[in-house]
């Protein structure tokens, strides 16, 4: 009986949006557009539910920890939320303690984390291009010419890099996205489906 | 009809047929199929193998799009992994930790988790499973998630699912701790990010193929080979199409409009 | 030399070294930093989610539209499974999200994934290098073929490809490290910059 249910919600779900984008039916466009609703409903209290977990893990961490680092960082954890959360339900979060906190701690959190990656991207270029197969050749051969062709010392070393680095993009690279993209996308269809039948046996089934 | 997708439409329905005509025609015995192998997927026991050896626990990721959104099949398929590998670790009683981007995902893989240590006969040993909400901002995710793998000192690292720039800091710091780390992404923009730094990766497509290859066999041989018969149909449809525009006709490129 | 003044800069600042410290070692200052950034971020959310189940749930409920208490009743059933006896009830929302996804990416997918990649592919065969994209995006289509042996034809045309695939993820990664770099620039120039005034 339940597991009827969940597969006849999860069939449901997806049918209406799906007949919503091929049929110009008025009645099919209001469901699509409040089923969306419901979703990000739904979204926000499994956000809740989330919440709820990451004050619980936290918690033990405060807990059960015998590390004293671990303990602290548990503890800032929990405050930054909690002081956060409650400038931004008591104030909203346009004000400016809100805007201090978001400017101060998320906007260079996520900018700065982003950048890392240039770190991360030569120790893994390093690792990568020690293997001698034709693959690795490949892939070096033509990140070299793409990464060479962005810079103005590309031209210095020699004039043709940035006409090979263009062609690179444009032609192999527009191939193999090509070919994974169908491919990708023919797998995704596939497992949509199988979802939305209920033919796998999955947590909702 | 809305103008504009009648092809799409009908391309759609053509998929959706053949895709379940081919389930029930392996389902039925009527072919006997074999498929390529998938190295990632047959380095998964081997890599939770280490970590028993070790002591050290399981990291798992099933990436970080939202259940809702165009991606959500690459979450389904890191799903469909996660419930194989939380298989094993129960049979090895390896710790596993799974860290958590989308606050959706978080109940689906403690569903998955716990179903999995059930039918393992291990339901007590989920006190040994962390499945934790770390954040549901992309890069907050990525620096909890590095930190916990290095601290952890996670044996092995699963990232299954879609990924975006992050990917290559948390493949990079599974390195730094030495672990033993298989990836997959149809994001095909971080395939090659994941190809340099993991020790396999599913490509595109793979993850999917991987992922089906976990469910019942015949419902996965069918899935196959249905996503077989779609490519050959794309195949056709590319070579067709170029053939006829190439004698200077445009009749694919507006029967592709439709 | 003007050094900032402001107290999100300097609060910016010193989150910027704490996370960058992370590349040397892992360390005590990169560990708090972390855990004021994850909560910040997640307190963030729960007011963006709170802000949606009032917009959209709360609100309308009280302005008369009743349906929304479907939505609410799926919500609450995620709770569910905080209770042994009635966890399975969690699966029922969770199989909405689902059936949504799996709906919105399955008709996305048709369109923008196959048909316009198959369609771009239309060209006039006049030059080497629309030869060359039509063939390569038939031979990595190839490489995914699962129940074909890779071996006579479809092998060779696998192998390239994959070699197509490898072009393709290189021109990928030599773009992201560009792109990384001038992100990295950008911070150090608001280090040096906007905090301490030593650039202009």
């Amino acid at each position: 009986m339940l597991r009827t249910a969940t597969l006849a919600v999860t069939f449901l779900a997806g049918i209406i949006v799906i007949l919503a984008f091929f049929f110009d039916v008025g009645f099919l466009a209001t469901a699509e557009a409040r089923v969306q609703d419901w979703g990000v409903i739904v979204a926000a209290f499994a956000l809740a539910m989330a919440s709820i977990n990451l004050v619980q893990v936290n918690i033990r961490r405060i807990s059960s920890s015998d590390d004293a680092t671990e303990k602290i960082c548990a503890v800032v954890l929990l405050a930054a939320l909690v002081v956060m959360s409650i400038i931004g339900l008591t104030q909203g979060p346009t004000s400016d303690t809100y805007n201090v906190l978001f400017d101060g701690i998320m906007a260079p959190g996520q900018s700065t984390v982003w950048a890392l990656g240039v770190f991360y991207i030569s120790s893994a270029a390093y690792r990568a291009f020690r293997v001698k197969n034709v693959d690795a050749g490949l892939l070096l051969f033509s990140s070299a010419f793409v990464m060479l062709g962005a810079v103005p010392i590309g031209e210095v070393i020699w004039s043709g890099i940035p006409a090979v680095s263009q062609w690179i993009v444009d032609v192999p690279n527009m191939a193999g996205m090509r070919g994974m993209l169908i491919g990708a996308g023919i797998g995704a269809f596939s497992g949509g489906l199988r979802l939305l039948l209920g033919i796998d046996r999955t947590e909702v089934g | 009809m809305i103008q504009g997708r009648q092809f799409t439409l009908l391309l759609f329905l053509v998929m959706s047929v053949i895709m379940l005509y081919a389930g029930n025609y392996v389902r039925k015995g009527k072919k006997t199929i074999k498929i390529r192998r998938l190295s990632a997927v047959e380095a998964i026991p081997e890599a939770i193998g280490r970590a028993t050896e070790a002591g050290r626990p399981v990291h798992f990721s099933p990436g970080l799009a939202a259940i809702t959104g165009l991606d959500a099949p690459q979450t389904f398929a890191g799903i469909s992994l996660l419930r194989y590998i939380a298989k094993l670790t129960a049979r090895y009683d390896v710790r596993l930790i799974v860290t958590i981007r989308q606050p959706a995902v978080l109940p689906l893989a403690q569903e998955t988790i716990r179903q999995s240590y059930l039918e393992e006969g291990k339901f007590d040993a989920l006190s040994q499973v962390d499945v934790m909400f770390l954040s549901d901002q992309q890069f907050a995710y990525a620096a909890a998630a590095s930190g916990v793998i290095m601290r952890e000192k996670a044996a092995a690292s699963f990232l299954f699912g879609a990924f975006w720039a992050e990917n290559l800091m948390l493949a990079e710091v599974g390195t730094q701790v030495d672990a033993y780390q298989i990836s997959g992404t149809a994001s095909i923009g971080q395939v090659p990010f994941f190809v340099t730094t993991t020790d396999y990766c599913l490509i595109g497509e793979e993850l999917y193929a991987a992922a089906a290859s976990l469910t019942a066999d015949e419902v996965f041989l069918g899935a196959i080979l249905g996503q077989d018969i779609c490519k050959g149909i794309m195949v056709a449809l590319l070579v067709v199409g170029v053939i006829v525009t190439a004698v200077g006709s445009d009749l694919f490129v507006r029967l592709l409009s439709l | 030399m003007n050094m900032s003044t402001s107290v999100s800069v300097w609060l910016a600042a010193l989150v910027t070294i704490g996370l960058i410290s992370f590349v040397f070692k892992e360390n005590f200052y990169y560990r708090i930093v972390e855990s004021l950034y994850v909560g910040v971020s997640a307190g963030h959310a729960i007011v963006l989610g709170w802000g949606n189940i009032r917009n959209l749930a709360i609100r309308p409920l009280g302005e008369g539209n009743v349906a929304v208490i479907i939505p609410i009743i799926l919500g609450l059933m995620l709770f569910t499974r905080y209770f042994e006896k009635w966890h399975r009830v969690s699966r029922i929302p969770t199989g909405f999200l689902m059936g949504l996804g799996a709906g919105l990416s399955m008709r996305g997918i048709v369109g923008s994934q196959i048909i316009e990649q198959i369609k771009a592919c239309y060209v006039s065969l006049n030059s080497i290098n629309n030869i060359l994209i039509v063939v390569g995006t038939f031979a990595v289509l190839s490489y995914f073929f699962f129940t074909v042996e890779h071996d006579g034809f479809v092998g060779k045309s696998a192998t390239l490809g994959r070699w197509f695939m490898m072009l393709c993820f290189g021109a990928a990664y030599g773009s992201t490290v560009t792109g990384r770099i001038s992100l990295f620039v950008g911070r150090l120039q608001f280090l040096l910059g906007d905090w301490l005034g030593i650039l202009q």
